[in-house]
């Protein structure tokens, strides 16, 4: 009975609602929306690591070193080999290098990555081989290639037959033999810039025929799980400025990309957050004035319901039941706006949509909270008025 | 003091409003005695003061001096809640505007009382519905007042007042909106529920609607008189 009142008296004043229902709308839209969002961001980054773990440095040169100085240091083999037994902190260091070729396919072509790669790098990249085998150190520079899994379905589908281990391929000039296939890889390599899927591994001597300079493209490097990511860049790059003076290196972590995106993520929050409130408040507002309005216009019921045996409760606790009910239509409609905005944002970011499990539940108790907060002051006016004034307004 | 209690007793009533600067005093020293099943009318000049009295003795509105008793209850002394709770059991209100609330069917409106008391929702409707056929309302349940004429109007307002079984009925002015042969039956329905045992108090300007009550008051200069003075 009084929910039923409630709702009609809400569609009795429908236009007047649905305005000051709006602020409440946005707000509660903003607050799902925000929490959504957080959670698909959070899976994001999470996503990125799952592949290699968070445990992975990447050390790259940030640029070229003077061609024409003899004596110039650059990020190379060398080096890479002297750093692993230099830091017990690395477990494991690959270095890589790349470059591009075209891979022929019957009468077509595909542009492909090449990565040149140590026996190491599987292990890095933790990529799994669906067919044959990794490179090896035993290679030399013989052009032994491990294709990646769009790489190998791509050529299949250019030829009409699967590429098989052992098979012989062009590259640009050259020819190579299929030492291995690689199983899909997940999305998201976090430090890493390589993109399994779109490459082909090549021993990495073997990939000077396509980059003929001995600069690597960078060092993998696993991490123990104790060390600290921000100590160890300092220590490494201390220890290359001894060891190869002048060269400019840069340390990315795991940890300091992973606290780039949740500062991001957390910016966006905020801003939602707040955008939220602001609306909420606004609408608490809205719903404060059509309250005490509809107090004012409905004395006469308020006297005639006195008269007949409400209690002040009664009549609080109805005005109450319309506020909160008002919210929560409102919270309803922004429930859903929210969620599509959140549903939005993963398609357009190309993130797969998580749903926040408290991101309903807190929208509707936002509102509610709303509803009793800004409802409160008006139902305790309508409580408050006298029966006799209240009976005798028309 | 007569050997039954009154329902109602007034002592030294006084009731005086502040206007601006200065006091309207209204009710000054009323005595009255009403006892059940009685069906009185209350007559006086256009403000001298019958609906203050009404409300008074309804609950809504308190005497600024004097006593007060309900049953031998000192009404003066309850809390609101429990004025309140009076005026939902004892009281029944019949206003000459009806003050039925438009949104709600002639059902849900006599049920409202039941609303305020812990009565489920099947036996409220029922309630209603058996009461909104005593008073010849029966086939119009599911209308709205402004789908209803004023004396169908004043039949509800009546069904609602007497929904939860009170003590008493006050009436103000219940056939002042209608036209006289509405206004007749209105009163053949207050006798009628008078003669099954309701006690009715009636404030009316029409002397002959005060002359076949059983006993006749006249309020005048702020006190209530006996029926001698009912004007012939
Ligand atoms: N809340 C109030 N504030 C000031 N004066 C009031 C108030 N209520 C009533 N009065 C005054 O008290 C007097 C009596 O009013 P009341 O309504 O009781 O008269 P009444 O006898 O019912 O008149 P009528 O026959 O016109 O209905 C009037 O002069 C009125 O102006
Ligand atoms: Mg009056």
């Amino acid at each position: 009975m009084l929910l039923g009142e409630a709702s009609r008296n809400i569609v009795a004043t429908k236009q007047r609602s649905l305005l000051a229902l709006l602020g409440i709308v946005i707000g509660t839209a903003s607050v799902i929306a925000m929490l959504n969002v957080g959670s698909i961001m959070h899976n994001a980054v999470l996503e990125q690591f799952r592949a290699m773990g968070t445990n992975v440095i990447n050390i790259r040169q940030r640029y070229a070193t003077d061609e024409d100085d003899p004596a110039r240091n650059q990020l190379d083999l060398g080096l890479a080999r002297a750093l692993g037994p230099a830091l017990p902190q690395l477990i494991q260091v690959a270095p890589f290098d790349s470059a591009s070729a075209q891979l022929r396919a019957g009468a077509e072509t595909q542009n492909v990555r090449l990565t040149g790669a140590t026996e190491a790098l599987q292990g890095l990249l933790r990529v799994r081989l669906a067919a044959g085998r990794w490179v090896s150190e035993l290679d030399g520079v013989e052009l032994q290639g491990v294709v990646g899994s769009e790489v190998a379905s791509n050529y299949a589908a250019q030829t009409n037959q699967p590429l098989e281990v052992g098979d012989r391929v062009g590259l640009d000039g050259y020819t190579m033999t299929v030492a291995g296939i690689l199983e899909p890889y997940p999305r998201g390599g976090g430090v890493s810039p390589i993109s399994p899927n779109r490459t082909i591994f090549l021993p990495i001597k073997a990939l000077q025929r396509f980059d003929a300079d001995n600069q690597l493209e960078g060092i993998l490097a696993r991490v123990h799980p104790q060390a600290d990511h921000q100590e160890l860049a300092r220590t490494i790059e201390t220890w290359v400025e001894e060891r190869a003076p002048g060269l400019p290196v840069e340390v990315n972590s795991a940890e300091q990309l992973l606290a780039n995106m949740e500062q991001q993520s957390r910016m966006f929050t905020i801003m939602l957050g707040a955008i939220g409130s602001i609306a909420l408040i606004v609408g608490g507002v809205g719903i404060m004035n059509i309250m005490l309005v509809s107090v004012t216009e409905r004395r006469k019921e308020i006297g005639i319901r006195l008269a007949i045996g409400a209690r002040n409760a009664d009549i609080r606790r109805q005005f109450l039941v319309e506020a909160v009910m008002l919210c929560l239509l409102g919270g309803v409609i922004g429930a859903a706006l929210g969620t599509g905005v959140a549903i939005a944002f993963a398609h357009f970011t190309g993130n797969p949509f998580v749903a926040a499990p408290m991101a309903v539940l807190l929208g509707v108790s936002v509102s509610t909270l709303t509803g009793i907060a800004f409802g409160y002051y008006p139902a305790l006016q309508a409580s408050r008025l006298d029966p006799i004034i209240a009976l005798r307004s028309e | 003091m007569s050997a039954a209690q009154p329902l109602v007793s007034l002592q030294d009533v006084h009731r005086s409003y502040r206007v601006g600067p200065t006091d309207v005093h209204v009710l000054r020293g009323v005595q009255l005695e009403i006892h059940r099943g009685e069906l009185a009318s209350l007559m006086g000049a256009s403000g001298s003061g019958k609906s203050t009295l009404m409300n008074i003795i309804g609950m809504l509105e308190r005497p600024s001096s004097g006593d007060f008793f309900f049953e031998g209850r000192d009404v003066l002394q309850l809390a609101p809640d429990a004025l309140a709770h009076y005026r939902n059991q004892q009281i029944g209100f019949v206003f000459q505007t009806f003050h039925l609330l438009p949104r709600l069917t002639a059902l849900d409106n006599v049920g409202l009382p039941l609303l305020y008391q812990d009565v489920s929702k099947r036996e409220m409707r029922r309630r209603a519905r058996e009461i909104l056929g005593r008073v010849g309302m029966g086939d119009r349940v599911d209308h709205r007042p402004n789908e209803l004429s004023g004396g169908q109007r004043q039949r509800v307002a009546i069904a609602r007042a007497l929904v939860g079984n009170p003590s008493v009925v006050l009436a103000d002015e219940p056939t002042g909106a209608l036209d006289s042969s509405v206004g007749r039956e209105i009163m053949d329905l207050f006798h009628e529920l008078n003669g099954e045992g309701v006690t009715v108090v009636i404030i009316t300007h029409d002397p002959a609607i005060a002359r076949e009550c059983p006993r006749q008051l006249v309020i005048r200069d702020g006190v209530v008189a006996g029926p001698e003075q009912v004007p012939a």
